[in-house]
């Protein structure tokens, strides 16, 4: 196992490298001159100012050029400077990291706590009410929007029942607390979790149902095995090998998803500093985030690798 | 026991929460600049915008669009936010009335001459270290903001006396600005220029009085990127600064040497809501927050019949616009620009879109109020679809014909404009092709000559015409056609541009009108722009909060926020 995680982190190397190269030609391809988004417009006139500062942002050197020093920089672990903030792009990124991460974290495992067992019992009661409900209910979720979830949330819980609070990730005026924190955090995860758990009851009751039709598990039972065991050793077990993979498929659709919920509800997280980077069209932070992401995806499908080589024994990794 | 098999995952789903939750908490702490400036103390705890339970402090939460970029007024105008120009008074700004004013220079004038500013600095007036507010303050600001080298706004005001020396290195400071003593700063202009005055006082937060007993020393050059504005130590406005916590929010502390005595609150929070208005009006609703600018026309009365929320709104300053190619081929007839006047129904856009909060220039003139400078005697153009197709057929205009406009969605009431326009220039025979853009994409369509030929119009809005008439100049003149300046529409006559330069430096008032008027009435028949409605800035808040006197201006609400004060 371990000189297969290895032999995966090698060949993240080169892909890295492609991701990098498509990465920087793509953001360079956007339309627009970053000078000119930054500079009052009114202010144009002072040609000195505009042409130092495209100079010192060194956009006047040929594209590779540009490219070398870039990749040059990240490869020592600099992301570079800000083209819009003029602080490092680190500074930037970092209090941003962890908003994030508890959000989409949070929503995930929350979605999964609902969607597995949702989706195995659905499966387990075929065509029942409580199948009916479920598969009603993921279908539902999947459907709407996740901003019309959001503002019907706001609505309901902050404005009508005045439970929680419609936005932010804190109380202004109050010392920052766990619990504070896990107010702001119920509306905003409590909404992507339920976009997700919709797809999670789905493939979780799908493959389920795949899973239960197989000669082991008929043999299972036809042994007497317990039909609790039977549930957790063959059938969930098998099932969940399918679901780790979608997981992992779906965090960078996640963290696109995350961008809306964080709209919304204002939460500081990485969703709002991509749209403020790409609206000024501010490359470094764009491309540290496409990194950042690329390195989070590669990353999550060697866990799913990992992950699903502990749940079937016949993957060799 | 089937429960207790789900223990270990909700388990593991709380740990996460609470570990990630518990380093999210203290990263808020550890993420931001806490200085706590002198001369203020800061207490924790609170109930936003209302009093604590012992009735000691009061706290008031107000709204941010944008996450501010930094604390240095300088390199830029976007991202900067309203804590500089809270703790560093502008050395001159526009009140409700777009009258000009100031908290740190008690009275200006401008010689007969008009070639030389004198500011009269207010006396008594302290900085929160205590020390004393002096025209060397405000010299060494103005001198700043007029260095090219550092200052974004250095051409916008202009016109000083000695200001290429310092940019071209041939001399170390302004020698048109002095201070002959304690409390006056007196400014040399190259030439007669009234609207100097005005025109500074139109920029308002981009022109703060700084400290000059810790900025003094410092050369020019190094101001950028000094760390005095990250400390932001020292003030002189109503708040002073205490922390910065990356996308939500900027924490301010009343300041006790202010020269009005104290501000009407204890802390002051400007929270970043970057999720739009539907966003900010959430928060407001749920007492999150006390203030908001710039809510839309159509969630006013929503939002005004929130119990405790009161909704006023300023007149406003600047027109929404569809901004035409003036040199495009497909319109150079003026009476095509003419009839797309007569065809769009801006009254009933007003009406759509603004429920009435908005006014519609019918002549097509683009200052806002100054009638001494803008002419009655001009064309106007109401909604006249047949009017429209008569000076269509004159221009020999071909039934369907493309026009292809870039439109910036996000904006209700513009949306709803764009959307009435092509309707309605369908109605006559122009077929509006709308574009989505985003501004880098809809100014690199407009900057070079190949690409603007496939664009004919597009969405502008923004800046303040109620001041002077002279601000309309950089929009519409020969040598500040974009990219060199903000004429997007490449409007170029040099008719026009002679009375923009005689306008500018003639000394007499009447005299100045009609030259204005003059250019205006050349505008009126060879339009640039399309001036589609002049929407009043809305504003909502918690009726308990006095004092507040709205803008024009989405972004400036904040100018008077010392004097605001909470009554039960």
């Amino acid at each position: 196992m371990l000189t297969y995680i290895a032999r995966r982190l090698l060949i993240a190397i080169p892909v890295l490298f492609g991701v990098m190269l498509i990465a920087f030609l793509l953001v360079r391809m956007l339309p627009g001159d970053p000078v000119y988004i930054m500079s009052d417009p009114e202010s144009l006139t002072n040609t000195v100012l505009y042409e130092a500062r495209r100079e010192a942002l060194g956009l006047n050197d040929p594209l590779p050029v540009q490219f070398a020093a870039w990749a040059g920089e990240v490869l020592q672990g600099n992301l570079g400077f800000s083209f819009h903030r003029e602080v490092p792009v680190w500074d930037i990124i970092y209090p941003r990291i962890w908003p994030t991460v508890l959000l989409t974290g949070s929503s995930i495992l929350a979605a999964l706590a609902v969607g597995i067992p949702a989706g195995l019992n659905a499966a387990l009661r075929q065509n029942s009410a409580f199948d009916y409900t479920a598969s009603a209910a993921s279908m539902l979720a999947i459907s709407i929007p996740a901003f019309f979830l959001g503002m019907l949330a706001i609505y309901v819980f902050s404005l009508t029942l005045g439970w929680l609070p419609a936005g932010g990730m804190r109380t202004v005026g109050v010392e920052p607390s766990i619990s504070d924190t896990l107010q702001h955090l119920i509306l905003p995860a409590g909404v992507l979790a339920a976009v997700l758990a919709g797809p999670y009851t789905r493939y979780t009751r799908q493959s389920v149902l795949d899973v239960i039709r197989q000669e082991y598990v008929t043999t299972a039972d036809a042994k007497g095995v317990p039909r609790r065991q039977v549930v957790r050793r063959h059938i969930l077990r098998n099932a969940l090998i399918p679901l780790t993979t979608v997981v992992a498929i779906q965090i960078p659709s996640l963290l696109a998803g995350a961008v809306v919920i964080e709209t919304v509800f204002s939460w500081p997280g990485m969703g709002l500093l991509v749209i403020e980077s790409i609206t000024s069209r501010d490359y470094p932070v764009i491309l540290a985030i496409v990194m950042l992401t690329a390195v989070v995806v590669m990353l999550f499908n060697l866990l799913a690798d990992v992950i699903t080589a502990f749940l079937d024994p016949r993957v060799r990794l | 026991m089937r429960r207790l098999r789900n223990i270990p995952f909700v388990a593991l789903l709380l740990a996460f929460v609470l570990v990630l939750a518990a380093c999210s908490s203290d990263d808020a702490d550890e993420g931001a600049t806490t200085t706590v400036a002198d001369g203020a103390t800061t207490t924790t705890g609170g109930d936003t915008g209302t009093t604590q339970p012992d009735g000691e402090e009061r706290v008031l939460s107000v709204v941010l669009n944008e996450d501010p970029v930094a604390f240095n007024p300088f390199p830029e105008t976007a991202g900067v936010g309203p804590v500089p120009s809270i703790m560093f008074p502008n050395i001159l700004e526009f009140d409700d009335d777009n009258n000009v004013t100031s908290q740190l220079v008690e009275s200006w004038e401008i010689s007969e001459d008009a070639q030389t500013v004198t500011l009269h600095v207010r006396e008594g007036a302290e900085w929160s270290d205590g020390t004393p507010v002096t025209s060397a303050d405000i010299l060494m600001s103005l001198e700043l903001s007029l260095d090219s080298r550092i200052s974004a706004r250095a051409t916008r005001i202009g016109n000083v006396v000695g200001m290429e020396a310092l940019a071209e290195g041939e001399a170390e400071e302004i020698s048109g600005l002095a201070a002959p003593d304690e409390y006056t700063v007196t400014v040399q202009l190259q030439t007669p220029d009234v609207a100097w005055i005005p025109n500074l006082a139109s920029l308002a937060r981009l022109v703060p009085t700084l400290p000059a007993h810790i900025l003094g020393d410092v050369p020019n050059e190094d101001i950028p990127g000094h760390p005095f504005f990250e400390e932001l130590s020292v003030g002189a406005g109503p708040y002073l600064f205490v922390e910065h916590v990356a996308g939500q929010y900027s924490e301010m502390v009343a300041n006790d040497n202010w020269w009005k005595g104290e501000p009407g609150f204890d802390r002051l929070f400007i929270k970043t809501i970057t999720g739009g208005t539907d966003a900010m009006a959430a928060q407001l609703e749920a007492g999150e927050i006390q203030f908001m600018t710039g809510l839309p026309a159509l969630d006013a009365e929503r939002v005004g019949s929130i119990e405790n929320i009161t909704i006023d709104s300023g007149d406003g300053v600047a027109a929404d616009m569809f901004q035409l190619s003036w040199d495009d081929p497909l319109l150079q007839d003026p009476n095509i620009r003419k009839a797309m006047l007569y065809a769009i129904n801006r009254e009933g856009i007003c009406q759509e879109a603004l429920l009435g909060f908005c006014s519609v220039p019918l002549a097509n003139t683009r200052p806002v109020g100054l009638e001494w400078a803008v002419p009655t005697d001009v064309e106007e153009f109401p909604y006249d679809p047949d009017k429209a197709r008569e000076l269509l057929a004159e221009a020999g205009w071909v039934d369907g014909t493309q026009m292809t406009f870039l439109h910036r969605p996000g904006i209700r009431a513009q949306d709803i404009a764009v959307t009435i326009a092509q309707a309605n220039l369908a109605d006559v025979g122009i077929d509006m092709v709308v574009e989505n853009v985003d501004v880098p994409t809809l100014l690199d369509r407009l900057r070079t000559e190949d690409v603007r030929d496939s664009t004919q119009f597009w969405m502008n809005a923004g800046a303040n015409f109620a001041m002077d008439p002279s601000a309309v100049q950089p929009y519409a003149s020969c040598n500040t056609m974009f990219p060199n300046g903000p004429n997007l529409s490449w409007f170029c006559r040099d008719d026009v541009d002679a009375l923009w330069a005689e306008g500018r430096s003639t000394v007499d008032q009447d005299a100045r009108g009609e030259i204005y008027q003059e250019a205006f009435r050349i505008l009126n028949q060879d339009p640039n722009e399309l001036y589609i409605f002049i929407a009043d800035n809305i504003v909502a808040y918690d009726s308990h909060i006095q004092g507040i006197r709205p803008q024009g201006d989405v972004w400036n609400q904040y100018w008077n926020i010392g004097d605001w004060y909470w009554e039960e």
